[in-house]
């Protein structure tokens, strides 16, 4: 364990950057500011690039720690703001800066002319600082810090065109969803400090809890072993960030954002939080067999499904949110299915393809002045062609095209689910991998090659915008590559295993066999064939299965209408009328009352005067005992009566 | 302390007290309230006898300027209502605001 100050200023540096702009943007030019967010990103995926080679010399399972300061020390906790850069969060801290500051770049002529230019990229290096403390961090809670700020930045972002209600509703709707999951993160981090600390551990440390998961194996809170407790709770933590299957639903809405966020929020980095989340715990989500059946349960199901759905939206940006959310399926059946560096690989290479895609197709939204609907696309090969050539690398990619990176990535995941003897999973994936090949041929078919109905005429994008957009193709097309070297990198011993022939080349050939059908399907007489005799299963599907409108019925109307009756009861009746609007009135009303006294008569004044006179004079007397009062009053009238008596 | 004098006090206080209360002429109010201030009067200075000092006679005299004064602004607020409200029946004076409008 070395340590180096230098990790820190991975972080610190787009905090920098976001300091500058948020606060000075007021004096800074248009375009310093977005070279300023540019650089701060650079230096950080610099710093990480340096630290990436020290650390490729040194031993697998040794990290580079920087401990900056001790955040809390209370009695029985001990926690520090320290990063850590080993493996793992090497390759995650590379990934996110990498692709940040490509983003960045295409962000410049993206949002070239948008008025809020300079918040906007503010807001991305906020969302660059959160993701590298969720990535470096050394402890749990401090990764949790990360998970909260990239959970705050994809609000900000979502809602980023705020004058139009249904993009800040939608930022609304991720940020609830994202708590629910948080709520279980926050539950399954009390049971792992319950836990540490019970047993003499007054830190959260990473290293602390995969080095004694024994401890966890061995005792059981509620009937469940305290193990499994932790590795669901956390990973139902993570559906909410990664959106798994209950918690996917804000996904698809978080397109509302612009498109560079999509990309770098919703794509790229943030949504892998939670497949990093369990890269990061593997010691104990290996040690519980339970655990991992929920998530390859839980993502091969959600894989399956959003692919299904995806197969019938028609709008560009939700096509890609629901691959992305199937990918990512496929990144959690990695993870938990045999080698868990095959989802990290697959959570790499996604993240330059998909990353890829979504920028691609935010130029050509961009070109076609917003528009999103593929159908109202079309014959872009000729009008776009560079953005036509970069888009069907990230096509390919996506697809499963042999020897681009997506081939490379998925096979690994899939081929490691067979010998982990999940067949049902396995078949799960193989399917998912046809459909995926498929719905991307359709969305790549209707937008790009057909024939379009529509006279278009797009502008070409500028190319700052389009560098970035070729680097990421290089990257898509080379990562495979480097599969070996970068499981080696990350310290696992991959044994090569025999597979049948028929195993090893089903995804393949299916992948092949899905681009074909997605071309063959989407013939004008075909489609139109299929979409009549199936208008029932094709209403369900485009519907999305009705999951929002049942979340609407079970939980949001139910809610909405317990929260109603609280309001119309408690505030309204209690607080409101009885209590604030009673004491007013009961004053009126006191006031009215006593105001018919004041009737401006003097006469009535001076029998008020004296009937006052008269009140304090009794209260004076009663202070004198009674009997002697009385006394008193009988001796002056005998007194009175013997003096009138001499006169007469 | 002479006991008469004090029935007299007490017996003129009660009366203007009366005259105060029945009647519905400013001025004839205010001299009634003269009348009890000046019944008080007498009770005070009747009480010179009780004990020998210059007390109540300075309370007398003291007194005799207050109602001076008071005389004098009442008499100033009466002229002004009269000319303002052509009337001193004070049933007819029910709003007071009116009077200095």
């Amino acid at each position: 364990m070395t340590s180096s100050s230098l990790v820190r200023w991975i972080v610190f540096a787009p905090l920098a950057g976001f300091i500058i702009n948020f606060l000075f943007s007021r004096f800074i030019k248009k375009y310093l500011v977005s070279i300023i967010a540019s650089l701060a990103v650079l230096l950080s995926f610099v710093f990480s690039c340096i630290l990436f080679f020290r650390l490729k010399a040194m031993p697998s399972d040794t990290a580079i720690s920087d401990v900056v300061f001790n955040w809390m020390n209370i009695t029985n906790l001990n926690i520090n703001i320290a990063f850590v850069f080993d493996r793992l969060s090497a390759i995650m801290s590379l990934v996110v800066s990498g692709v940040s500051f490509l983003i960045h770049i295409y962000s410049i002529g993206y949002m070239d002319d948008d008025s809020d230019f300079k918040r906007f990229f503010s807001y991305l290096n906020l969302f660059v600082f959160f993701m590298l403390v969720l990535v470096l961090a050394n402890n749990i809670l401090l990764l949790f810090v990360g998970w909260e700020g990239v959970g705050l930045c994809s609000y900000l972002l979502i809602g980023f065109w705020y004058e139009n209600i249904n993009n800040s509703k939608a930022g609304k709707k991720a940020f609830i969803t994202n708590r629910v999951g948080d709520a279980f993160f926050i539950a399954g981090m009390v049971v792992i400090y319950y836990i540490l600390s019970s047993n003499g551990f007054y830190n959260l440390d990473f290293n602390t809890i995969n080095s004694n998961v024994s401890l966890f194996y061995n005792t059981s809170i509620f009937g469940v072993s305290s193990l499994t407790l932790i590795a669901i709770l956390l990973f139902i933590g993570a559906t909410g960030k990664s959106a798994q299957f209950p918690l996917y639903v804000w996904l698809p809405d978080a397109m509302a954002g612009p498109t560079p966020v999509s990309a770098l929020i919703h794509a790229a980095t943030m949504v892998t939080a939670g497949v990093y989340l369990v890269a990061r715990l593997i010691p104990v989500y290996s040690a519980s067999v339970s655990a991992l059946n929920f998530i390859l349960y839980i993502s091969a199901f959600t894989a399956i499904f959003s692919a299904i759905i995806a197969i019938t939206q028609r709008d560009i940006k939700k096509i890609l949110a629901y691959s992305t959310i199937s990918q990512l399926g496929y990144m959690f059946m990695g993870v938990a299915g045999g080698i868990y560096i095959g989802g990290i690989f697959h959570l790499v290479t996604h993240a330059f393809f998909k990353a890829l895609m979504f920028l691609s197709a935010g130029a050509v939204i961009h070109a076609l002045s917003n528009e999103q609907d593929i159908f109202n696309m079309g014959s872009l090969n000729k009008k776009l062609k560079n953005i036509f050539i970069v888009m069907g690398v990230g096509w390919l990619s996506i697809s499963g095209f042999p020897f681009l990176s997506g081939y490379f990535s998925k096979d690994f995941i899939i081929e490691n689910l067979y010998l982990s003897g999940h067949k049902g999973i396995w078949l799960v994936a193989v399917v998912t991998a046809f459909l995926t090949a498929f719905y991307m041929t359709r969305m790549f078919n209707i937008a790009f090659i057909k024939e379009s109905k529509k006279e278009l005429h797009p502008h070409r994008p500028t190319s700052v915008m389009t560098i970035p957009l070729y680097i990421l193709a290089i990257l898509a097309i080379i990562s495979g590559f480097f599969i070996n070297g970068f499981i080696s990198f990350a310290g696992v011993n991959r044994t090569e295993e025999f597979l049948p022939l028929t195993v090893k080349y089903t995804p393949v050939v299916l992948s092949l066999l899905g681009i074909i059908c997605g071309f063959v399907l989407t013939v004008d007489r075909i489609s139109d064939f299929l979409s009549t005799s199936l208008s029932w299963l094709h209403k369900i599907v485009y519907d999305k299965f009705y999951v929002d409108e049942i979340y609407d019925f079970l939980i949001i109307r139910p809610l909405g209408w317990i929260s109603k009756t609280t309001f119309n009861i408690i505030d309204r009746v209690i607080i409101d009328r009885t209590l604030v609007e009673g004491t007013a009135r009961a004053f009126y009303q006191g006031g009215r009352v006593s105001a018919i006294s004041q009737n401006g008569n003097a006469q009535i004044y001076a029998v008020y005067m004296l009937f006052g006179t008269a009140i304090i004079l009794l209260v004076y007397l009663s202070s004198v005992p009674l009997l002697n009062l009385i006394y008193w009053i009988y001796s002056n009238i005998v007194f009175a009566f013997t003096e009138i008596m001499k006169y007469i | 302390m002479k006991f008469e004098f004090m029935i007299f006090s007490f017996i003129l206080f009660f009366m203007s007290m009366v005259v105060f209360f029945k009647t519905t002429n400013i001025i004839i109010m205010l001299m009634g309230i003269e009348l009890m201030v000046n019944a008080l009067n007498i009770a005070i200075a009747n009480l010179v006898w009780i004990k020998y000092s210059f007390f109540p006679p300075v309370w007398v005299m003291i007194i005799f300027a207050i109602t001076a004064a008071e005389a004098a602004i009442g008499l100033a607020l009466i002229i002004v209502i009269a000319k303002r409200m052509k009337t001193l029946d004070v049933k007819k004076l029910s709003n007071i605001k009116e009077i200095f409008k």
